[in-house]
């Protein structure tokens, strides 16, 4: 596929969402008002068989009544259709779902009751809304999806009753995309060698940009503005400011999603990667800088460095799709030189567990390219696991801890060997203060001649 | 097919708002508060003819009553049952025993009120007919013990008609009543 801002992109490959069951229409049924009162009176009238005291039935005679005022004849089956205000949003803001319940009849009840999702919040609107005597009632919530990725934030179970009988149909908006909040930083980590475009970034080069750069004798043709007086008077000729070029970067992100699709601990690295891209995309893009990115984890997916808010959204949505289960080591000489040109900076989120990631990093570094690996770990083994066996042995489940901090110490050592600084994002850091360390970047590695 | 995405406040037909309202577990005070007052009136009626054995059963229907109302259990039935028991056991006179029935469908029908219903007007007038009928069908059977003098009738002058009267009762209950069906 070709685009206007990549010239290609990866192979955006989906698994197959299984089969949904099909789901067995909506029946009328006994409301539970009807149940209870029948069984009232089955109650009563037992009784009064039982004891042989027929003023017994009198107590099942108004319930009896009741139960033959109610109508008997089922109404067409309503419809519910649940929508939502849009198809895309971000971490934290706020989705308004609107349920609509529509019967050809008035129905006695309508009763709209919003469940929302493991990681949505109810904002406003009531829980359940009832409607009373309405063919037609629609209900509005407002809900705060909390976490990223493409799910319903909520389902609506709407129960419509007419008599004694009533009809329970549960119903979910389509899938919504929820982008991950980027926070807020500045993109000050840029590699050594800027591309030759026009950016925010301070180049080594003198050029039109305004930091300075240096002084050189009065040429003919400079203006006028670059004098520098006080050096000129000092030296006895006129000399001028030189100043640095600004140039744009390129960055690209790559994140290391291999591992079990399931699990607290994976949930918890895949998220602090997710949210470390979103704010280093949204920090360059918005400087004019091109970014782009590369998932590894089973498939290999990628997006070309590109400019624009529009890459923003393009990178976002090939986040919600990070993690992909698969035993499929990634070649990343499939990337074309387009999607990872050669010297740019490469800021790796990684939980440096699976050998097939730790694999792709160095085979990244030996090509020349200046990489950053941002370490999202942040736990550790329990050390009281499982407790039976650490109750048992607990020397060997403190050796058993202790060598997996010697083989995590071994692993950054050997990325460190290579010239690969490894941070570790603590839980209450931000970004850019844990890339504060490695400004400016290790230099671009030159690239071995073949022979 | 989901229509696409309303923009702004549609008008809402019956729409109730519970902004602004008092609510206990979402269901109005003043519903919660007839639910449990019908409901303890109801176990407690029939206890001035009722033995003293019947107090503790008397005592757990009273319990399941607020167990209705306040963790919102959904078995206000059995709270009738012990009523049911209670009255079996009592010496009360067939008035006492027509406003007993009464109190039991009052209790049922507010037991039942929605949760996140608002203003209760609407919904207890939807309810004045139920009652209606209730009161009617209480007046026929009192009609008819003013008529036919009901307590002189033997129900238990047969042990086969006894039993046939269970089995007809019990295949009513279940034929007009099939299996619940678990929510979607």
């Amino acid at each position: 596929m070709r685009t206007p801002f990549n010239r290609r992109t990866g192979p955006v490959s989906r698994p197959a969402p299984p089969p949904a069951p099909a789901a067995a229409p909506p029946r009328w049924h006994p409301a539970p008002r009807t149940r209870n009162l029948a069984t009232a009176a089955l109650l009563a009238l037992l009784a009064a068989i039982l004891t042989g005291h027929a003023a017994l039935v009198l107590l099942a005679a108004p319930a009896l009544g009741a139960l033959a005022l109610m109508p008997r004849r089922q109404p067409p089956e309503p419809a519910v259709t649940v929508a939502l205000s849009g198809a895309r949003c971000f971490e934290g803001e706020e989705v308004t779902v609107t349920a609509t319940v529509s019967s050809p009849r008035p129905l006695d009840e309508i009763v709209a009751e919003l469940a929302p999702g493991p990681h949505v919040t109810l904002v406003s609107g009531a829980a359940t809304q009832v409607f009373v005597q309405a063919s037609r009632a629609t209900a509005t919530w407002v809900v705060r999806p909390g976490r990223w990725g493409r799910y319903p934030p909520a389902a609506v179970l709407a129960r419509a009753g007419l008599g004694g009988a009533q009809v329970l149909i549960r119903a979910e908006p389509d899938p919504l995309e929820v982008f991950p909040q980027p926070a807020r930083m500045r993109p000050r980590l840029v590699p050594a060698e800027l591309l030759r475009r026009i950016g925010e970034h301070t180049g080594r080069a003198a050029g039109a940009g305004v930091e300075f750069a240096g002084l050189r004798p009065y040429q003919p043709g400079d203006t006028l503005r670059d004098v520098n007086r006080a050096v000129s008077i000092r030296r006895g000729q006129p000399h001028v400011n030189q100043r640095a070029a600004a140039r744009a970067a390129d960055l690209v992100i790559m994140i290391d999603a291999f591992g079990q699709a399931q699990g607290a601990v994976a949930a918890a690295t895949l998220d602090l990667a997710v949210h470390g891209a979103a704010a280093l995309a949204a920090a360059y893009l918005r400087v004019s800088d091109r970014a782009g990115i590369v998932v590894l984890g089973g498939a290999l997916r990628w997006l070309g460095p590109a400019h624009g808010t529009r890459q923003f959204y393009r990178i976002a949505e090939l986040l919600l799709q990070a993690r992909y289960d698969s035993w499929v080591t990634p070649d990343l000489d499939r990337i074309p030189r387009t999607a990872l040109p050669p010297g740019t900076l490469v800021v790796v989120f990684s939980p440096l567990l699976d050998p097939r990631g730790l694999a792709a990093l160095t085979d990244l570094r030996r090509r020349g390219f200046p990489l950053i690996v941002v370490d999202t770990l942040r736990d550790e083994p329990p050390p009281a696991s499982p407790a039976a066996f650490t109750a048992r042995h607990p020397a060997e489940a403190g050796l058993a801890l202790r060598l997996w901090r010697l083989d995590r110490a071994a692993t950054r050592s050997a990325l460190r060997g290579l010239g690969v600084p490894v941070l570790s994002w603590p839980a209450d850091a931000e970004l850019d203060s844990v890339l504060a360390p490695v400004r400016p970047p290790p230099a671009a590695r030159p690239r071995p001649v073949r022979s | 097919m989901n229509p696409p995405a309303l923009r702004g406040r549609p008008a809402l037909r019956g729409r109730i708002s519970l902004r602004g309202r008092l609510s206990l577990r979402g269901r109005p005070r003043i519903l919660a508060a007839l639910a449990v007052v019908l409901g303890l009136l109801t176990v407690a009626w029939p206890l001035p003819w009722a033995p003293a054995w019947t107090y503790p059963v008397a005592g757990l229907g009273a319990v399941t009553v607020l167990a209705a109302a306040v963790l919102r259990w959904p078995h206000p039935v059995l709270a009738v049952a012990a009523a049911i028991i209670s009255c079996a056991a009592a010496t009360a006179g067939v008035a006492v025993l027509a406003a007993e029935g009464l109190f039991i469908l009052g209790y049922l029908l507010a037991a039942d009120a929605p949760r996140g219903l608002a203003v209760p007007g609407p919904w207890l007038r939807r309810q004045a007919p139920l009652l209606l009928a209730g009161l009617i069908a209480a007046g026929a059977v009192l009609a008819m013990d003013a008529a036919l003098a009901m307590d002189a009738v033997d129900l238990a002058a047969s042990a086969w008609i006894t039993l046939a009267g269970l089995a007809a009762a019990t295949a009513a209950y279940l034929i007009a009543l099939p299996s619940r069906r678990r929510p979607p």
